[in-house]
């Protein structure tokens, strides 16, 4: 089967007079967890990994390092590069704890568990101080682990509480929308903090309608439509003033169309953050299984989405979601051409072709290891989305499928 | 080589919306030749989805001047669009099995569908537009 790294397009013209050489690739090119610092072809020339692209996983490092893959020297390619690889040094063993994304998670539901605790019984500062810190620490790290943090959200194998992965899978959204509009750390900040309380106004509700089929009684449709401004008390209580905060998750049930609530706000009173969070709110709440209705998978969500754009949601927000998420954010399940199942781990070179490590063979049989699958390859290209992991004993494989984050 | 070409009885008059036809008539071109190049599907499939992105940022730019200008076909004219939004989705997923007729279906379904949409919608909208003095 030919899954191999894939020719993406054609090397740029390069227009220094001296002409570029190639050299082979080096071990100390190539580092786990780190974008390349040099863009690799093969022995003619042609683009096959540009420069940035990151190498996730070990037995992506070494079928890189098992080709006879080149790259141009450093004189020639180094005009952008951003970090050179130092000749004949190999990666330098991490002396920081690491963690998996899946205790990543583990961890954070635990420290939100606690924080919605103190808001609903006794606000003190320190819990709008934790919020605040706990925003900051996930912004560092959704910069550099996004994939592996939204692949952990998303897949949720403990089956972790709707309110709470909910919470954490928004604010990794609207972090990701808000950098891609230029926004600055400090608004990123807020705007994580409301993604991680937007729902505070009701989230016993949430858990407890998590599993129920029956309709929602007149007390809880009331409390749903006084989540916002429920939510804000609370925070105020603890003493959050952040405007910014406080202000996008007053408007982000808003509607452009003015028919959202609380206040049916028309589209030029809503602000920008408040739009984010919408979008990010819909998504999450769409691929996610209710009590009274199924999850969607990402893509029928982001269709939806688009169907409502200009009426609910921001139009241009709606374009710039659908471009840094791509059709198969990392988490999903997919089926590829081959009849291999695997899991979506990062968003590979276009929307339409996710990087997907294998964990069941064309038969059905789970895999011993991951297998990486490059989906610009027609051969490998995806077939369909799959609902849930197929063999329970393959969760042990999911946290190989993201590179290590270092333990708080 | 130009397959579809922007020519005089698909202007409109209206110049951005015009530029933005020219651009949607230049993606539609540009899959057209990667096809007939026989690139890779990888290669294809790029150009192809930068067209269908292309697309929805069309419809979306059309919107959005409908409703500046509170234009009273909106609604149709947005219905439209979301039908052939739908289609677009759709067409996407048979795309990722990369079959080069697929591709050339999904083209020349846009391809066709522009030059039908300029004609019988956008018409209508254009000389709302200049009614109000938009140029």
């Amino acid at each position: 089967m030919k899954c191999s790294v894939q020719r993406v397009t054609v090397v740029s013209v390069n227009s220094s007079s001296k002409k570029p050489e190639l050299r082979p690739l080096n071990a100390s090119d190539v580092v786990v967890g780190e974008p390349l610092s040099l863009s690799v072809h093969d022995a003619e020339g042609h683009l096959l990994l540009a420069k940035g692209s990151m190498i996730r996983t070990p037995s992506q490092r070494q079928r890189l390092l098992s080709r006879d893959l080149f790259v141009y020297n450093l004189a020639v390619d180094s005009a952008a590069a951003v970090k050179p690889a130092a000749e004949g040094q190999e990666q330098r063993p991490r002396r920081v704890r690491e963690i998996n994304v899946f205790d990543w998670l583990d961890q954070h539901v635990a420290q939100l568990t606690k924080i919605y605790d103190d808001l609903s019984k006794t606000p003190l500062p320190e819990t709008a101080a934790g919020l605040r810190r706990m925003s900051i620490e996930l912004q560092r790290l959704a910069d550099l682990h996004h994939d592996g943090l939204l692949g952990a959200v998303y897949l949720n194998p403990k089956r972790h509480s709707y309110a709470h992965t909910k919470a954490l899978h928004v604010a990794l959204l609207v972090n990701e929308l808000a950098r891609a509009q230029g926004m600055s750390k400090e608004t990123r900040w807020s705007l994580i903090a409301a993604g991680l309380t937007h729902d505070v106004g009701m989230w016993q509700m949430q858990n407890d309608i998590q599993h129920r089929e029956a309709p929602l009684s007149d007390e809880q449709w009331q409390q749903i439509r006084g989540h916002c401004e429920s939510g804000i008390r609370m925070l105020r209580q603890a003493g959050v003033t952040d405007p910014v905060w406080l202000t996008a998750i007053e408007q982000h049930h808003e509607r452009l169309n003015g028919k959202g609530y609380p206040h049916g706000l028309e589209e030029s009173k809503i602000t920008k953050q408040a739009k984010i969070l919408a979008i990010a709110d819909v998504f999450a709440a769409m691929v996610r299984t209710r009590g009274d209705r199924e999850k969607r998978m990402p893509k029928d969500a982001m269709r939806e989405i688009f169907m409502g754009r200009g009426e609910d949601i921001d139009s241009t927000l709606v374009q710039l979601f659908i471009k840094k998420l791509g059709m198969f954010p990392p988490g999903c399940m997919l089926r590829l051409v081959t009849g291999e199942v695997g899991i979506a781990t990062g968003p590979g070179i276009n929307a339409a072709s996710p990087d997907v490590e294998v964990l069941v063979d064309r038969f059905g049989n789970p895999l011993a290891r991951p297998l990486y699958r490059d989906t610009t390859s027609k051969e490998c290209a995806v077939k369909e989305f799959v609902n849930a992991v197929p063999h329970p004993e393959l969760r042990s494989l999911l946290p190989g499928l993201w590179k290590m984050l270092p333990a708080a | 080589m130009s397959v579809f070409e922007f020519d005089q009885s698909l202007q409109l008059g209206v110049q951005a919306i015009d530029e933005q036809h020219k651009r949607f008539i230049g993606y539609i071109n540009d899959a057209w030749d990667a096809l007939e190049r026989g690139d890779d599907s990888e290669e294809y499939l790029y150009i192809l989805n930068q067209l269908m992105d292309y697309a929805m940022e069309h419809f979306s730019f059309e919107e959005s001047l409908m409703r500046e200008f509170q234009y009273p076909g909106y609604d149709d004219h947005k219905q439209n669009h979301n039908r052939t939004a739908e289609q677009l989705f759709e067409f996407d997923m048979r795309l990722l099995a990369a079959s080069p007729d697929d591709c050339r279906a999904f083209v020349q379904f846009l391809q066709d569908w522009l030059q039908n949409h300029i004609k019988v919608v956008d018409v209508e909208l254009a000389s709302f537009l200049k009614s109000k003095g938009v140029s």
